[in-house]
């Protein structure tokens, strides 16, 4: 198991438009570990993807429910954690509605995740009752890491 | 908190130019379809939707986008996209996008295509 050290943790109301406090917290933090141009973009708009889904699906935009962003770096990696609370439908399938080779022509919810996919190195969703947890990680540039 | 987004058109004849000013959300779409179905009522049959002065475009905006698009194809009317960043120009051709509408890196170039297109049409 790397050693996965947290820095930031951010708690946004439900309500749409907070995604970007999260957005500049995490530009921020992946310019102060050498991550920048194209990379960082990346993780910036994946990152309020996931923030839009939290607040519209996983907390129903119950403004009072916090959707909580947790920014940490392992040996090899910046990740960022979005976890809602689950007041909204479950999606035990969520992970899974992605077709990565075609891009949605539904709803938007399903090209955030198919957005989520492509722009990071590393994606795993869990659902339980207790919420939704996105977790998505990014390969740091080789010079923060030696 | 979000940016509000502002449209303002512009005519450069023959074209219509819809220049966004702000973020490109589930919040831009009565501003956006307004300024569209106003240009298009007033008679512009070319347009470009200039993204330069936006930084952030989401997956509501983007389905509003590929709304216009679609709309704009089933009436004949040439919309094409300009202004965006790099970032942006990868997002559009990963979500299917850019089979939708012509992207250009300038508003001039877009214009410039344009111009040219409807100067070549035979009277």
């Amino acid at each position: 198991m790397p050693n996965k050290k947290r820095l930031v943790e951010l708690r946004i109301p439900s309500i749409f438009g907070y995604e970007k406090v999260a957005m500049v917290t995490v530009m921020a933090v992946a310019a102060r570990l050498g991550m920048s141009g194209e990379r960082a973009e990346d993780l910036r708009t994946a990152v309020a993807e996931a923030c839009i889904n939290a607040i519209e699906y996983g907390n129903r935009e119950d403004a009072g429910t916090p959707v909580t962003i947790t920014v940490s770096i392992d040996d090899h990696h910046l990740i960022v954690d979005v976890r809602d609370r689950a007041l909204g439908e479950t999606r035990p399938h969520m992970g899974r509605m992605v077709d990565l080779q075609n891009p949605p022509s539904g709803t938007h919810a399903n090209m955030g995740l198919f957005l989520i996919h492509h722009l990071v190195d590393k994606v795993d969703i869990v659902c339980r009752d207790n919420g939704t947890h996105v977790h998505m990680a990014m390969r740091l540039p080789e010079m923060v890491l030696h | 908190m979000a940016q509000e987004l502002k449209v303002t058109a512009r005519h450069v004849d023959p074209v219509m130019v819809l220049d966004l000013q702000g973020d490109v959300t589930m919040f831009a779409e009565a501003e956006l379809t307004r300024s569209y179905h106003l240009a298009v009522d007033n008679g512009a049959r070319e347009l470009v939707l200039n993204f330069a002065g936006t930084d952030y475009i989401n997956s509501a905006g983007i389905a509003i986008i590929i709304s216009l698009l679609t709309e704009a194809r089933a009436s004949g009317v040439s919309l094409v996209i300009s202004g965006l960043s790099s970032h942006y120009q990868k997002i559009f051709r990963m979500v299917g996008l850019t089979q939708y509408a012509e992207v250009f890196d300038t508003v001039d170039d877009a214009v410039r295509e344009l111009k040219s297109r409807t100067t070549a049409e035979p009277a």
